[in-house]
């Protein structure tokens, strides 16, 4: 387990360092032999004397070591350790499976007990985690497992498409305004399933990285099954919206031909629609061509020429569907493009194959030019002679793509007689003006869809009697049956299973008639041959005079001679590679029916596709076989997901709507197309109908908005491998899924609500923009019910959540916050408010906002359905007083109307509320089982973490660690803790890589710019449209080119993108700027890129100043051009003004003294010495008392293996601890030592520490050291509460605990006085009943945490020592948060009771005189009254024992160390840490922290964690060899001065103080002193300085002055 | 959610004049602090919240830097209104 143990032994701390070790301490003292301390340190770490620990990669490292850490889990548990890792030296791979870092934490509106807003505490850290050099976000990443051991694992990863690359995009979120799939609000996680989002979206408005994502669920089947995969879906969510031009420009991104297709495809999209699965598939096709008939109706506007990049030309051989696609592509790739075409149209088979009612002429000839104006070179009536001409003529490369224009005619006899006519020809003659003559009856031969249009064309012609006979019968005939019905409809009489004898001569060498026989039989095998059986003696004659041939075409290759190296199949067709389409001749490609015979144009389109791609690959000289392409999963639709989908109302079953067509008596007799299209309301109500199946419908929308080219929908799914010394677990947790609780109609009922989506009700962010409204019909709830523990203490849960009934009193605060008038019942069990500040907050939550606490779970609700308020049942156990309730009174109780009733208690009253929160627990989700799985480490049964014991943070796995509610539920701050704490045990791990894999950026030296003239330069972001599409930014740009000191003003389309950024640095340089200004959006978060700009081009990146004109015009004052306009401008003259004024600051260096303080012995400051120590810093342990241990000491019994299965001895734990800072060499311990001095700041503090040393004398001396760890603990309270000190059998907890354990066996320390007074008692006779009483003295005022475990883990030790002991325990709420709750169980399974009272009904004591057996030495015994609220009278017990649980207080001497060390303790006295929830071991003061009982009460393990992450933060210090310090802090001119100590008192961090040898006003001695290192430059004291004798540097009150002032001023004249 | 408008701006007597005819526009001084009014100041723009473009939004590490006599300078150059926000 201690691996840390084990690299020690490897560096071989040595006799040499042994030696040394008493000089270092002197040497530490002295700053002029600080570098040979140094050299010393350096030997102990790294075994070689001469390396420095500069980070510049010269340390010996055990090569197996990596100085890297995976977090997985990106909340705020994740970000803080993440923080301190890179801060210590680390590199960290930061793992969320989110889109966003920030967790629950960002969801939610405010924190408890503060009411902090939780984004405004969240998004700094979110900020810095996200600009951190030396953490590398991973969002959207799963890990898949890990191999390795501790200190070198190799971990894969899963990561998912995000199709947003995250370094482009700059979050302008312009995208988001052209997505037109709106996405069901279940699928919105951030905002609970309140509110729709776009498949486009961020997950909220501050994420970080500050980047868009692509909700694509895949492919839909549509796109799918298409062969040139046409993104379907994309252009029917845009039909839906009415945006048909942008329609129109998605489908011919994959289709240059959507006119044709949308009338003569045969669709295989519609075949794969899911929504056939419901009632019809989308009519797809249909609603292509209705967009094509839109589009196409408005005037022509001309195709952009593409540029020709290449120098390459192409020949194409045949101007048909494939060839004309590949020429496209072609010229798109830049290459330059000639198509021959022999006949003097272009658009083969489409253009003289198909009819023209099928498909009329101008829509090809519209499309083709389309292509052509591209930049396709077209040359018809020209046929290709040979290949050869064609490369002598130039060309690079030829694709042949002929089509099959030769039509065949069966080997029948008479079929050359007059009047059998060929397909091809007849349909092309008719097609170009010139068609054949027919005579009165024609035949056409062939069942195929030509021989439908040969006939249906024939039918147009005016033929009175067309017949159609075909080999298949009617159900095989290959064409489409609509065609076959609609030919029916026109009067065509179809001959089906006819096999063709031979034509009849009518005697003139014409034709007479076809003489068939009937078919039995016929097939097709896989060769292509027929095999066929006729029926005998069925032969017969159908009599015609014209016969038309439609059984097939036949390319038409004639230019091909056999010696021109391109090879002809057996079929007549070009033979090719069919990956590759090259023929045989190099340079020589064939695509299209020339190649596969006849097919469908969409087939003849994706050969194009294919073909120009190898062409493109040829001529770039690649590798011609493709790559191939990973792809997307297909988004199939189950007939579950259907039902499910249908259920939830998310689909309404609607058939297709039909298409109109021509009447059948109008098609006879014109070549008017047959089908009419839709109009747009039908096109829109049919494209409703699509399911959007993928999410995303890819209709590239983004995909031609984005400006910065972020967008690529291509993306795929990856794996990723790194290498990484330790992990650290902060999954976070899931909230208890409250549809599961079925009885509270959670999912039924709208206006329940589980708490987290309550939070986002109350966030100003949130979808009601913090105005909270009940869902069912956006009204204001007046009254709202919190039911507590769902999904916690219930029997699918044996633990409690933690965390929920704070989160309830601090929603219902807000609440009424937001609205004084709402009345608030909160229904608990037990309020467990533990923690620092809790109990004064829940008291507030009662007193100050009148919410009501109910002590009734809540097993079931109605709802009213008329109003949908919802009516809950319950036992007013504490009477109700003025509440509008019914009484219950059987089930026709809800019929009454509700009074104003006061109650006894014990009634059953109904009560009506408006809106329901449900306060659901914490869960560990699927996902986080299977990481526990994926890693090795062990779970428990819930899914949380298993845990050694003592120390929560390190899993069953070396190397792995973990924080947060995965090891137990958990509130924000102990989140907090852990992380650092886990963050420590991975730097011990890994110190001797520290610092070998980060990074650091170098800048070129500064210029002085001291003396010159103000140069200004000004940056006008367009921010896409974000800004230019509200204000003109142009007239800003004119604007700003006029104001004083302005030499260069200019505008980008992203300020921030990459190159803009470097942009930047050039202009600098090319003006020779000295100030810079950028007007786009806040500061907050572009700030620092900006400065780095400046930096790179060698400008002090203080000479820079934002206008942030997005966040603050465009966005806020949109409907206002011209307000928006000249406000944009005020907001760049201020920024001009200031900036002019601006001067450069410089940080200093100032070296770390790296050795550590840690005040008090116990387990945390032991801990943290050991957390120290192990990672190579020196540390001096001080000790009050003349031994280690603290309260470590007194505590014989664990809480912390209930439930683990683990055994756990705390004094053998103390043992091992002891024993190991014992035997740490770096660690000095002081006994009988106490601090006298402190001075200094982080990195160089000085303290003096006064020994009493052995022989009675008192000692002082001094240390130096770079932090300060305060672990002075605390100590039990001993007050004469309840006969405490009168009677000897009225024990404390900590007195019972050593009775207990000397019982046990187990005291390895004699008890105290008193107990051994009533050990010796229970050696007589063993105590029979015993009374505990919660919550004694001070803990009335604040809840000490510890004590209901504490008590219960001793009632269970003395159950199992005396079954038969009574034991009953009197508190107010039993507070046995997280796992402890099922020592409450065990409690009760045991037999203990357990008796409420409260602030009116306190327990008595009294001693009285009874003739009992219980008579004691004094003839008294004890009495205990408490009063039983349900029967409404006091009870009396007779103890053997009072066990009081006296609560933790500070210990003594805290105030004056406080003093000592200028820090601030809270109202009970213990440490006040810098910020409760998200800086709990910092002090304001920098450089000093805090661990253990100081802080507050806490378990072992809790102070052990604590301790670990004090040593955390401690490390981000000590592993630096100096701090930048300066910058914006205060300046005092001492002249000015008068050191009237407003500053001393009014600062927050206690930084000035008055220096007696400075000289001030007057020159009288004493002037304030600020000491730049610890200045916090928040400017209060410049503020309220009466002398203005301070200035706070980049806000002085020249630059201050100088932007108000021309807030309104015109601008000043330009100077000369 | 942060207050846009103050609710008293300070009136100085020539000001009143100037007050009582309608197209009166008075131009705004906001100064937030960096870490809460500030940054609610651009929420409410990422929130498309709408408010007059009189308004000027001043950025202050703190609220506590803002100084009296800069609200006074303020005032003297003709600002109508200053609200501190933090």
């Amino acid at each position: 387990m201690w691996i840390a143990g084990q690299w020690r032994g490897r560096r071989g701390l040595s006799p040499p360092f042994l030696e040394q070790r008493e000089n270092c301490e002197e040497l530490f003292t002295n700053v002029q032999s600080k570098a040979r301390a140094h050299q010393i340190v350096d030997y102990v770490l790294y075994g070689q004397e001469g390396q420095t620990m500069d980070g510049n990669n010269t340390l010996s490292v055990h090569p197996d070591v990596i100085g890297a850490v995976m977090v997985v889990g990106g909340g705020i548990g994740g970000i803080q350790a993440s923080l301190d890792l890179a801060e210590a030296g680390f590199k960290v791979y930061l793992v969320e499976g989110k889109s966003a870092i920030g967790g629950h934490m960002a969801q939610l509106d405010k924190t408890f007990p503060t009411n902090d807003c939780a984004m405004c505490t969240i998004s700094p850290k979110l900020v810095e985690t996200g600009r951190h050099l030396n953490i590398d976000i991973l969002t959207d990443a799963e890990v898949l497992g890990v191999e390795g051991e501790a200190g070198n694992f190799t971990v894969t990863l899963r990561r998912k498409p995000r199709y947003i690359d995250v370094d482009k995009c700059t979050g302008c979120g312009e995208c988001v305004d052209v997505c037109p799939v709106i996405i069901p609000a279940r699928f919105n996680v951030f905002e609970e399933g309140l509110v729709e989002r776009r498949a486009m979206y961020r997950l909220y408005p501050q994420a970080v990285p500050n980047a868009y994502v692509i909700d694509k669920l895949g492919i839909s089947p549509c796109r799918d099954a298409c062969p040139i995969h046409q993104r379907a879906q994309g252009y029917i969510a845009l039909i839906r919206e009415g945006r048909f031009k942008e329609a129109l420009r998605v489908i011919k991104e994959d289709n240059p031909f959507p006119g044709i297709c949308g009338r003569i495809c045969n669709h295989r999209c519609e075949d794969a629609c899911n929504r056939g699965l419901i009632d019809e598939p989308v009519a797809i096709a249909a609603l292509k061509r209705f967009v094509t008939d839109m589009v196409y109706k408005q005037p022509r506007e001309p195709v952009p020429r593409a540029e020709r990049t290449r120098p390459e030309r192409v020949a194409i051989i045949g101007a048909g569907p494939c060839g004309l696609t590949a020429a496209r592509d072609l010229v798109r790739k830049g290459y330059g493009v000639t198509v021959f075409e022999a006949l003097p149209v272009a658009g083969g088979m489409l253009r003289v194959g198909v009819p023209e009612y099928r498909l009329p002429s101008w829509i090809i000839e519209r499309e083709i030019q389309d292509i052509l104006d591209e930049g396709v070179e077209l040359k018809l009536n020209h046929r290709v002679e040979d290949l050869d001409s064609l490369f002598e003529q130039g060309f690079d490369a030829v694709l042949i793509a002929v089509g099959a224009h030769v039509g065949k005619k069966l080997p029948i006899p008479g079929a050359d007689l007059e009047g059998v006519l060929l397909n091809t020809i007849f349909l092309r003659e008719v097609r170009l003006g010139e068609p054949p003559k027919l005579g009165k009856k024609v035949m056409v031969l062939g069942g195929g869809n030509v021989a439908i249009d040969v006939a249906r064309t024939a039918v147009r012609l005016g033929v009175p009697e067309v017949h159609l006979a075909c080999l298949e019968s009617r159900e095989k005939m290959p064409a489409h049956p609509w065609e076959i019905e609609h030919a029916e409809a026109e009067g065509v009489i179809l001959h089906p299973g006819r096999a063709f004898k031979r034509i009849l001569d009518d005697g003139n060498g014409h034709v007479a008639g076809v003489e068939c026989e009937e078919v039995a039989f016929m097939e097709f095998d896989a060769e292509g041959r027929l095999h066929l059986e006729t029926v005998p003696g069925s032969e017969h004659v159908i009599e015609c005079d014209t016969v038309i041939f439609s059984v097939g075409q036949a390319a038409g290759l004639a230019f091909i001679p056999e010696d021109s190296g391109v090879g002809i199949t057996s079929r007549g067709t070009v033979a090719v590679n069919p990956n590759t389409l090259a023929a045989t001749r190099p340079g020589v490609f064939a695509a299209g029916d020339s190649v596969t015979g006849t097919a469908f144009v969409v087939e003849g389109i994706a050969a194009g596709h294919q073909a120009a791609e190898s062409i493109d690959r040829y001529l770039r000289g690649e590798e011609l076989e493709p790559r191939p392409k990973p792809e997307l999963p297909v988004v199939k639709l189950t007939p579950e997901e259907v039902r499910d989908k249908l259920e939830r109302g998310e689909i309404v079953r609607q058939p297709r709507v039909p298409m109109p067509a021509l009447d059948v008596e109008a098609r006879r007799r014109t070549f008017a197309e047959v089908e009419l299209g839709y109009n747009e309301e039908l096109a829109r109500k049919e494209a409703a109908r699509c399911l959007a199946c993928g999410h995303c419908s890819e209709c590239l929308s983004c995909w031609y908005t984005c400006g910065t080219g972020a967008i690529d929908h291509d993306m795929v799914e990856r794996v990723e491998k790194l290498n990484v010394g330790a992990i650290i677990l902060a999954p976070g947790f899931q909230p208890y899924d409250a549809h599961l609780a079925e009885e509270l109609g959670f999912g039924r009922y709208p206006n329940v609500v589980t708490s987290l989506q309550f939070e986002r009700l109350l966030s100003a962010s949130g979808p009601t923009f913090g105005h909270v409204r009940r869902p069912s019909d956006h009204e204001r709830p007046r009254k709202i019910a919190f039911l507590q523990c769902i999904g916690s203490r219930d029997q699918e849960h044996d633990y409690c959540s933690s965390v929920c009934c704070m989160y309830a009193t601090k929603q219902a605060i807000m609440a009424c916050e937001h609205e004084p008038d709402t009345q608030v019942k909160v229904f608990i069990m037990d309020m467990r408010a533990f923690s620092k500040g809790y109990l004064e907050y829940y008291r507030r939550a009662q007193e100050k906002y009148g919410i009501e606490y109910v002590r009734c779970r809540i097993s079931g609700l109605m709802e009213n359905p008329q109003t949908h308020n919802l009516i809950l049942r319950y036992v007013s156990t504490d009477g109700v007083e003025g509440s509008k309730v019914r009484k219950f009174e059987g089930s026709s109780g809800a019929e009454q109307e509700p009074e104003t009733l006061n109650l006894e208690p014990g009634t059953i009253v109904e009560e009506e509320f408006d809106l329901v929160v449900l306060s659901v627990g914490m869960e560990m989700s699927e996902e986080v089982r299977q990481l526990g799985h994926n890693l090795g480490i062990e779970l428990d049964g819930y899914g949380f973490c298993r845990s050694l014991p003592f120390d929560p943070v390190r899993t069953t796995r070396p190397g792995i660690y973990a924080c947060g509610p995965f090891v137990e539920p958990k509130d924000i701050p102990e989140t907090v803790v852990e992380a650092s704490g886990a963050a420590t045990c991975a730097e011990v791990l890994l110190a001797p890589a520290r610092g070998t894999l980060v990074r650091e950026k170098e800048y070129p030296p500064e210029r002085d710019v001291s003396g010159e003239e103000p140069r200004v330069g000004v940056f006008i972001c367009h921010c896409g449209s974000n800004i230019a599409g509200f204000l003109d930014v142009e007239a800003v740009e004119e604007y700003a080119k006029t104001l004083p000191y302005v030499v260069h003003a200019e505008r980008n389309l992203y300020t921030c993108s990459q190159d803009s950024i470097e942009h930047i640095t050039e202009v600098i340089k090319e003006h020779n700027l000295n100030r810079v200004v950028v007007a786009s959006c806040t500061p907050l978060t572009h700030e620092p890129l900006f400065q780095d700009s400046l930096r790179m081009a060698g400008l002090n990146p203080y000479l820079f100043e934002m206008a942030n004109i997005r966040n603050q015009c465009s966005w806020v004052h949109s409907h206002d051009w011209e307000g928006a306009t000249k406000k944009a401008k005020s907001l760049v003259r201020m920024a001009v003004a200031r900036a002019a004024r601006l001067e450069p600051l410089y940080k200093v260096e100032v070296p770390v003294q790296k050795a550590a303080l840690v005040l008090g012995g116990g387990v945390a400051g032991m801990t943290a010495a050991l957390s120290l120590a192990e990672q190579g810093f020196p540390v001096h342990l001080v000790e009050r008392e003349g031994e280690l241990g603290g309260n470590l000491r007194h505590i014989y019994i664990a809480v912390e293996d209930r439930g683990s299965g683990m055994e756990a001895d705390p004094q053998a734990y103390l043992r091992e601890l002891v024993e190991r800072v014992e035997e740490e060499p770096l660690i000095t311990v002081h006994l009988n030592t106490e601090l006298v001095e402190h001075s200094g700041y982080r990195g160089n503090f000085t303290s003096r520490l006064r020994t009493l040393n052995g022989e009675g004398f008192v000692e002082e001396f001094q240390v130096r050291h770079g932090v300060t760890i305060v672990a002075t603990g605390g100590q039990e309270y001993r007050g004469n509460e309840y006969l405490y000190g009168e009677d000897p059998r009225v024990l404390t907890g900590q007195e019972f605990e050593a009775l207990l354990a000397a019982a046990a066996g187990r005291g390895a320390r004699p008890p105290q006085e008193r107990s051994s007074l009533a050990l010796a008692d229970w050696r007589v006779a063993p105590p029979q009943e015993v009374v505990m009483i919660l919550c004694v003295g001070p803990a009335e005022k604040y809840c000490s945490r510890i004590c209901c475990t504490t008590a219960l883990k001793q009632a269970i030790k003395l159950k199992e020592l005396n079954p038969d002991a009574r034991i009953t325990v009197l508190y107010r709420d039993i507070r046995t948060y997280g796992f402890k709750e099922r020592l409450y169980t065990e409690a009760r399974e045991k037999g203990v009771l357990f008796m409420r009272y409260d602030d009116e009904h306190r327990p008595q004591v009294e001693l009285v005189t009874r003739n009992t057996q219980h008579e004691t030495r004094n003839g008294q015994e004890l009495r205990v009254r408490a009063w039983e609220p349900t029967f409404g009278r006091w009870m009396e017990f007779h103890p053997d024992l009072l066990v009081l649980s006296n609560p933790v207080v500070p210990s003594e001497g805290a105030k004056e160390l406080a003093t000592l060390l200028k820090v601030s303790r809270d109202l009970d006295g213990f440490f006040l840490e810098a910020h409760v929830k998200l800086r709990p071991v910092d002090f304001a003061t920098d450089g000093i922290y805090l661990a253990g009982l100081a802080h507050y009460p806490k378990f072992i393990g809790e102070a052990v964690v604590q301790a670990r992450a004090a040593a955390a933060r401690a490390a981000t210090i000590l592993s630096r060899d100096t701090l930048s310090v300066g910058g914006i802090v205060a300046q005092v001119d001492a002249s000015k001065c008068t050191a009237c100590l407003t500053c001393v008192r009014v600062c927050p961090y206690g930084v000035p103080r008055i220096n007696h040898e400075l000289k001030g006003v007057g020159g009288i001695a004493g002037a304030a002193e600020i000491e730049v290192a610890q200045c916090r430059g928040c400017g209060i004291c410049v503020a309220e300085c009466p002398d203005k004798a301070i200035q706070l540097m980049h806000y002085t009150d020249v630059e201050m002055e100088a932007k108000i002032g021309a807030l309104l001023e015109l601008p000043e004249p330009v100077p000369a | 959610m942060f207050g846009l408008v103050p609710e008293k701006t300070l009136k100085v007597s020539f000001e009143e004049e100037r007050m009582a005819t309608n197209d009166f526009e008075p131009e705004i001084l906001a100064l937030c602090c960096e870490h809460c009014a500030y940054a609610a100041a651009d929420l409410a723009g990422s929130l498309r919240l709408q408010y007059p473009p009189n308004v000027k939004v001043v950025m202050l590490p703190c609220s506590g830097q803002a100084d009296v006599v800069q609200i006074l300078h303020a005032f003297e150059r003709g600002v109508d209104g200053v609200l501190v926000a933090g």
